[in-house]
């Protein structure tokens, strides 16, 4: 693993090369990372994998031009810089765009767990096999119908690194691993639906018991496709449990919450800051340097500062995410990085969360599902077209509710409209569940989608 | 330039660098190296100017061992010999540490012969400046703009990949491949009281301008832009199961998502809806369905490759012979279980992922009907056509997004409808087809394929009538 010395000095001599080039101001970030990966398929431990790599990300201002270049090799450096200033001298210029003013340096404190740096290392390997075959028979033991495609259990360190010559350096190591199982219950000639599972910790102690809650979740949802029938065509209520939320609502809301989408016009949220365009109730939040047990970087992409910042508070949209270049675009005299920059150092910075909590209701999911009618939407694939709201899709190992009773349906679509979704939520759980280590949501139920059953 | 692509000379030195390491191998063990240099050069533009350039370079050595009855992956961007050894102790390694703990041993491929020599795709030393870059997406852009007062915002992107690679195996592998995929996209938001509509048309191919542009690019800008304009007051198609003339990229979407998935022999040995299937009908007898690594019928499919990533020389697999389902997809390994030749589809995104089972560019053959006629026989349905997202399920449940609808009633076009999500299961709906257009087009060639990995892939066929279900409103 490289060191965080040697990474400084690498950034800096990119850094010079790009100014002795002809940049006004650059940037440079490096991001060494190294994982082991213990791969499962067909019901088997099919491959162990280790990787080892720095990536090196170089963005350039010269005058109101902005160039960016990448690479892993750091014998190319200097070539990269140049690189960088040469795509900004031969692109059109901008007026008004900086690269954000960093002030001093922030070497944050690691957030690595000693055990995680042990399993990167060969004599690691053994026990991570003993984990993923664990967790893959658990899986295999619970019903006798389940079968896994494919699955993981990795472990990764990132060293992350950046200067600016606008004033400051910063750098940061994290360490997690993480675990998830994908496949389908088969029962006879009936091939269910496929599921997924999985989960992700910073502490190796945890993760064990993190992946069992999330095998036996995965289990359930597998069974429980077996058997679906079409359902009934109706226009009426949805259900959608927390680990559904974010691809039928939140993915696509976020990212209209994003200042480019709303320059760029994808987004009509712009022109709604301090107005509803939610139910009452519905509050959503940006939780900066990372949610309680898993803590993240606490500077973004461009080195700004992370921090909590409310979207919606009940109901009502309160701010819109900014990066740095968004914020010398804005209209808004004064507007700065909100310290939403996401992304790697192999590609430049994009608008974005991190990291996102919804407040949980007061009524328990139970309850929630309490319905004359309505449909379970367990997994939805589908489109949401931004712009207008259309959203549309299929729901995948779902369920039609009927006086509380649930069967399994297929060949079932739902099909709305996600702003009109927002302002028709009827309730939220009280219950809310941390998935994937950045987003902890409850469960929701929504009015007025058209079902569509085949036949 | 930093991200310029070696020269012919450098990956030939590289083959035999190569050779060199792999002098150290065990007579039992399989290694593979594959050295994979991908350049990306991307120029985006809106509002009149570049919305942002860069470039992106990633190359090292992917080091793959069989050894102890399992496999074991390493990987390094050094391409030095010191890196080369310490890569192959690694991937051996990482295989015999796993081996205690996997059921069923892998089986070392058997012979075959494998590719050997310096392979490249059409135009591949093309090159296009900046400048030239830029013009064409800002002019693009400001195309769309053009079209109507009510587009409100435009923006175009240009995207090149260059792949460089070189692929030497104990077991008589000994190539350079190199590649060159361009790929273009140009996206409109129309607004009118209140109601917006975005929409994007791509294209994508395997060679230079001349094979990416078969058609204008402005004609590009002006169907994104007439597109959304038009579907601002359109109306939302009615729910239910209906017959549909799907256009060429969308039966790719058919035929890589419902289809594709479902046969790559990885997911059939894990028990996919098209397990223990071989020999029976699964469509409509005009139907024969193929992946192919090469473009027949229109040049530049954007998923072509004459080498897969373990060595093997592409050929077609046919995957549906006159409607009877006749053959899976294969690396080397799921062929030998199988007792069929691999046909080279065994892929890999970039140096640091391992090959695995992948389609590259997959079709429906071409049939005898006509659109027009396709159309005028129809009594009521609809036609789609433009391709958004499009997934699969185990079940061969698919579900795919046509970004625009027309009713067709009593043989005749109606007005256009907003775009909608339509589904079904594959099999079922490909015993529905009952006419396939003469007319052949790829149109997927701007597009990826998920699946743990990326890959470029391709897809297409002609127009086809079937019949599945539309995710439309319930008045």
């Amino acid at each position: 693993m490289s060191s965080q010395n040697m990474l400084l000095e690498h950034c800096e001599r990119a850094m010079a090369a790009a100014l002795a080039a002809g940049a006004d101001e650059a940037e440079v970030i490096a991001d060494a990372g190294r994982s082991v990966e213990v791969a499962i398929q067909k019901n088997d431990l099919e491959q162990v994998r280790s990787a080892d790599e720095v990536t090196y990300g170089v963005r350039v201002r010269v005058g109101d031009r902005l160039g960016f270049a990448t690479g892993n090799q750091a014998s190319g450096l200097r070539a990269l810089g140049e690189e960088a200033v040469l795509i900004a001298k031969s692109s059109p210029p901008e007026p008004g765009l900086r690269l954000p003013k960093l002030s001093g340096d922030l070497f944050a404190p690691d957030a690595v767990d000693p055990e995680l740096l042990r399993l990167l290392e060969p004599e690691g390997r053994a026990e991570l096999c003993a984990l993923a075959t664990r967790t893959l028979r658990r899986a295999l033991a619970a019903d006798r119908r389940m079968t896994i495609d494919t699955g993981e259990l990795s472990v990764s360190e990132l060293q992350r690194v950046l200067v600016s010559s606008t004033g400051g350096r910063r750098a940061w190591r994290g360490a997690e691993a993480s675990g998830g199982l994908f496949g389908m219950a088969l029962d006879g000639a009936e091939v269910g639906s496929f599921a997924y599972d999985g989960d992700r910790r910073r502490q190796w102690a945890e993760l064990e018991p993190a992946l069992e809650r999330a095998t036996d979740r995965f289990v359930r949802k597998c069974v429980g496709a077996l058997g679906g029938l079409p359902g009934e065509s109706f226009r009426g209520t949805i259900l959608v449990p927390a680990d559904c939320v974010s691809e039928l609502l939140l993915d696509s809301l976020t990212e209209l919450l994003g200042a480019d989408a709303v320059r760029q016009g994808r987004s009509p949220l712009g022109d709604r800051l301090g107005q509803a365009i939610a139910a009452a109730g519905f509050s959503l939040t940006e939780a900066g340097a990372g949610l309680a047990g898993f803590g993240l970087a606490p500077f973004d992409r461009e080195g700004v500062e992370r921090r909590a910042l409310p979207l919606i508070d009940d109901g009502v949209l309160r701010a819109i995410l900014f990066d740095g270049a968004e914020a010398c675009r804005s209209s808004s005299p004064g507007q700065q990085s909100t310290g939403h920059a996401q992304g790697g150092a192999a590609s430049p910075p994009m608008v974005g969360p991190a990291a996102l909590s919804v407040a949980a209701g007061s009524t328990p999911w139970a309850e929630l599902c309490a319905v004359e009618r309505a449909v379970l939407v367990t997994r939805f694939s589908g489109t949401v077209e931004p712009s207008s709201g259309d959203l549309s899709g299929v729901v995948k190992g779902g369920f039609l509710v009927r006086d509380g009773v649930a069967r399994p349906v297929a060949e079932t679509t739902i099909s709305g409209n996600l702003y009109e979704a927002l302002r028709n939520i009827s309730g939220i759980s009280a219950e809310r569940e941390l998935l994937g280590g950045t987003s902890l949501l409850p469960g929701l139920r929504i009015e007025d989608i058209s079902i569509t059953a085949a036949g | 330039m930093t991200h310029a692509s070696p020269p012919l000379l450098a990956l030939q030195q590289l083959r035999a660098l190569f050779k060199d390491a792999l002098q150290h191998a065990g007579s039992d063990e399989l290694v593979e190296l594959r050295y994979h240099k991908k350049t990306l050069r991307s120029v985006s533009a809106r509002e009149g100017r570049v919305e942002r350039s860069l470039s992106r370079g990633r190359e090292g050595v992917g080091v793959r061992v069989l050894a102890a009855g399992t496999w074991g992956f390493a990987s390094t961007s050094e391409a030095s010999p010191s890196a080369l050894r310490r890569a192959i102790e690694a991937a051996r390694a990482n295989a015999i540490a796993s081996a205690p703990y996997r059921k069923e041993l892998a089986l070392r491929p058997p012979p075959i012969a494998l590719a050997v020599g310096d392979y490249a795709e059409a135009d591949v030393d093309e090159e296009h400046e900046l400048d030239e870059r830029v013009a064409l997406v800002v002019g693009l852009e400001a195309a769309a703009r053009r079209h109507s007062a009510r587009v409100r915002t435009a923006s175009s992107v240009y995207n090149e990949l260059r792949s460089d690679k070189v692929i030497v195996t104990s077991d008589g592998a000994d190539c350079s491949v190199r590649l060159w995929r361009p790929e273009l996209k140009v996206s409109a938001v129309a607004e009118h009281e209140g109601q917006r509509v975005s929409q994007a048309e791509s294209i994508g191919a395997t060679g230079g301008w001349a094979t990416l542009f078969r058609e204008r690019a402005e004609v590009l800008a002006e169907r994104a832009a007439a597109t959304a304009v038009d579907q601002l007051e359109a109306a939302v198609p009615e729910g239910g199961r209906a017959t549909v003339i799907l256009s060429p990229a969308l039966v790719g979407l058919l035929v890589h998502e419902a289809v594709g998935h479902t046969v790559e022999a990885d997911f059939v040995q894990s028990g996919s809806v098209a397990a223990g299937k071989l020999g029976q009908r699964v469509a409509d007898a005009r139907v024969t369905l193929r992946d192919v690594g090469h473009s027949p019928h229109v040049a530049g499919a954007g998923g072509a490759e004459p080498v897969d990533d373990e060595g093997v020389l592409t050929q077609p697999a046919t995957v549906i012979e006159d409607g009877i389902l006749v053959g899976y997809l294969h690396n080397r390994e799921s062929a030998a279980r199988f007792g069929v030749a691999p046909a080279g589809n065994a892929r890999a995104w970039e140096y640091a992922d391992p090959p695995i089972i992948r389609m590259r560019n997959t079709m429906i053959e071409p049939g005898d009907s006509d659109l027009d006629e396709m159309i005028a026989s129809t009594a009521d349905g609809y036609l789609l056509e433009g391709a958004r997202n499009g997934q699969a399920d185990a079940t061969g449940e698919f579900m795919f997004g046509a970004a625009r609808a027309r009713r067709i009633q009593g043989g005749k076009l109606g007005p256009l409808l907003r775009g909608t999500t339509v589904t079904g299961l594959a099999f079922d709906v490909l015993q529905t087809v009952d006419a396939i257009s003469r007319e052949f087009a790829w149109d997927l060639g701007s597009g990826h394929c998920g699946k743990g990995q990326p890959a470029k892939v391709d897809a297409g066929g002609p127009w086809l009538r079937c019949t599945l279900t539309i995710a439309g409103e319930q008045r």
